[in-house]
């Protein structure tokens, strides 16, 4: 199969797909698309103008989530697990792992000190609940196999990475399975490659033009 | 002594040479958005500027300036070797690269890179000037060890610190090997990664 992924450098939602790909090891090709000037050839081919699309042998598919699942449908290893139930209670958790992405972004993008504060025990609150939905063994979401739950947490925690090396709070305290999760997470090499322990400063340059409470806070503390 | 400090910022160079310097260290964080205390207490009051660092000593006196500071702790502690004799050649090293880390590094970094309003001709400027700072660090570095020769000092502490935010920011330093090996050098020593770790910094 002939994979391309219209990706953006930033977008955790690629980072999921490009995951998932990589722990299939299939080979794609990436290409990058400037979201803030969309090209109609990728209009055409994402209704809702979003980052990712995967073009497989020319069809396009549109939703990181619906990629997930058709990739999971067609290119073994299969990462959801065999169970139904099981598997569809894991697809609560990714719809989950959506919510607490949009929660980080209303973190880095809030206006005021009272709303980025509100955000961050949102997010705290949001990893209380993984830290006790998390598997007691680890070193994954369910356990020992790497699974699709995983592959969208990948890209979250890279965001506390960056909050953190500028300067931000830790948020993991007294949660030891999220912070072996995250710890396992970043070793693993499919995240690393999706995610880049280097991405270029292109996160921590994106924060700092946000015209938000924390770019606020990351001028004052080191300009 | 105490030190108001904000994790990540100029302050952990005098951060670090406390600890190089084997002094104990009170460490209070400063909110830098609010300008206050973790307890609440307004650090206008610490400090009318309302910048990091502040060392405040045992009489209560407060004290600014990171090259000031770090000369004063070296100072305090000669055996850490942060600070040579006054009067000697090499003490005279160390406070030129001091002063060179705070105007050519330090304040072309800042405020300069790490603000949004900053036009893209000045950030260009900015980080054209830091590459050929970096590149003249690079050719030293193959020749001595530290800043001011072989031993490190006050100076690398604050270099560590500044040069440390440019991959932060993207700038990549590949190719500069020679600086690159000593930001490794300096990154694994004990008190440089006791700071880092007592900031919240130190990953794995």
């Amino acid at each position: 199969m002939d994979l391309t992924l219209i990706s953006h450098p930033l977008c955790p939602y690629v980072q999921r797909a490009a995951i998932v790909l990589a722990e299939k090891n299939t080979p794609f090709t990436r290409r990058y698309v400037d979201l803030s000037a969309k090209p109609g050839w990728f209009l055409a081919i994402s209704p809702l103008g979003k980052t990712p699309v995967l073009v497989a042998d020319g069809e396009p598919l549109f939703e990181s989530a619906v990629i997930c699942e058709y990739l999971d449908d067609t290119v073994a290893p299969r990462l959801h697990p065999e169970d139904a139930l099981q598997r569809a209670r894991d697809r609560g958790w990714m719809e989950f792992g959506s919510a607490v992405l949009n929660t980080i972004a209303g973190f880095y993008n809030a206006p005021d000190a009272r709303a980025l504060q509100a955000r961050r025990e949102e997010l705290h609150a949001r990893f209380v609940q993984l830290e006790q939905a998390l598997a007691a063994t680890g070193p994954y979401f369910a356990g020992a196999r790497f699974g699709m739950v995983d592959a969208v947490f990948g890209p979250v925690f890279r965001y506390f990475d960056v909050f953190e090396q500028l300067g931000e709070a830790n948020l993991f305290a007294g949660m030891p399975r999220v912070q072996a999760w995250r710890a396992a997470l970043a070793g693993r090499p499919s995240v690393q490659a999706a995610v880049g322990g280097d991405d270029g400063g292109r996160l921590t340059r994106f924060l700092r033009d946000r015209a938000s409470e924390l770019s606020r806070r990351i001028a004052k503390r080191f300009g | 002594m105490k030190l108001y400090y904000s994790p990540g910022a100029c302050s952990q160079a005098v951060h670090i040479a406390l600890r190089e310097a084997g002094l104990d260290v009170d460490l209070a964080k400063v909110d830098l958005a609010s300008h206050r205390l973790d307890g609440g207490a307004d650090y206008f009051e610490i400090n009318p500027r309302g910048y990091v660092p502040v060392l405040e000593l045992q009489d209560g006196s407060r004290h600014t300036e990171v090259a000031a500071l770090l000369q004063y702790l070296g100072d305090l502690a000669p055996a850490s070797g942060l600070m040579p004799k006054f009067g000697t050649a090499q003490r005279f090293e160390v406070t030129k690269w001091l002063t060179f880390v705070s105007s050519e590094l330090h304040k072309v970094f800042s405020p300069w890179l790490w603000h949004k309003e900053t036009a893209d001709s000045t950030r260009k400027d900015c980080k054209d000037k830091l590459a050929s700072r970096f590149a003249e660090l690079d050719r030293l570095f193959g020749e001595r060890q530290y800043l001011a020769g072989s031993r490190f000092t006050a100076a690398d502490a604050y270099a560590f610190v500044i040069v440390s935010w440019a991959p932060m920011l993207g700038m990549s330093l590949k190719a500069y090997p020679q600086l690159q090996a000593w930001l490794a050098r300096v990154a694994q020593r004990p008190a440089v990664r006791a700071a880092l770790g007592a900031e919240g910094l130190l990953k794995e």
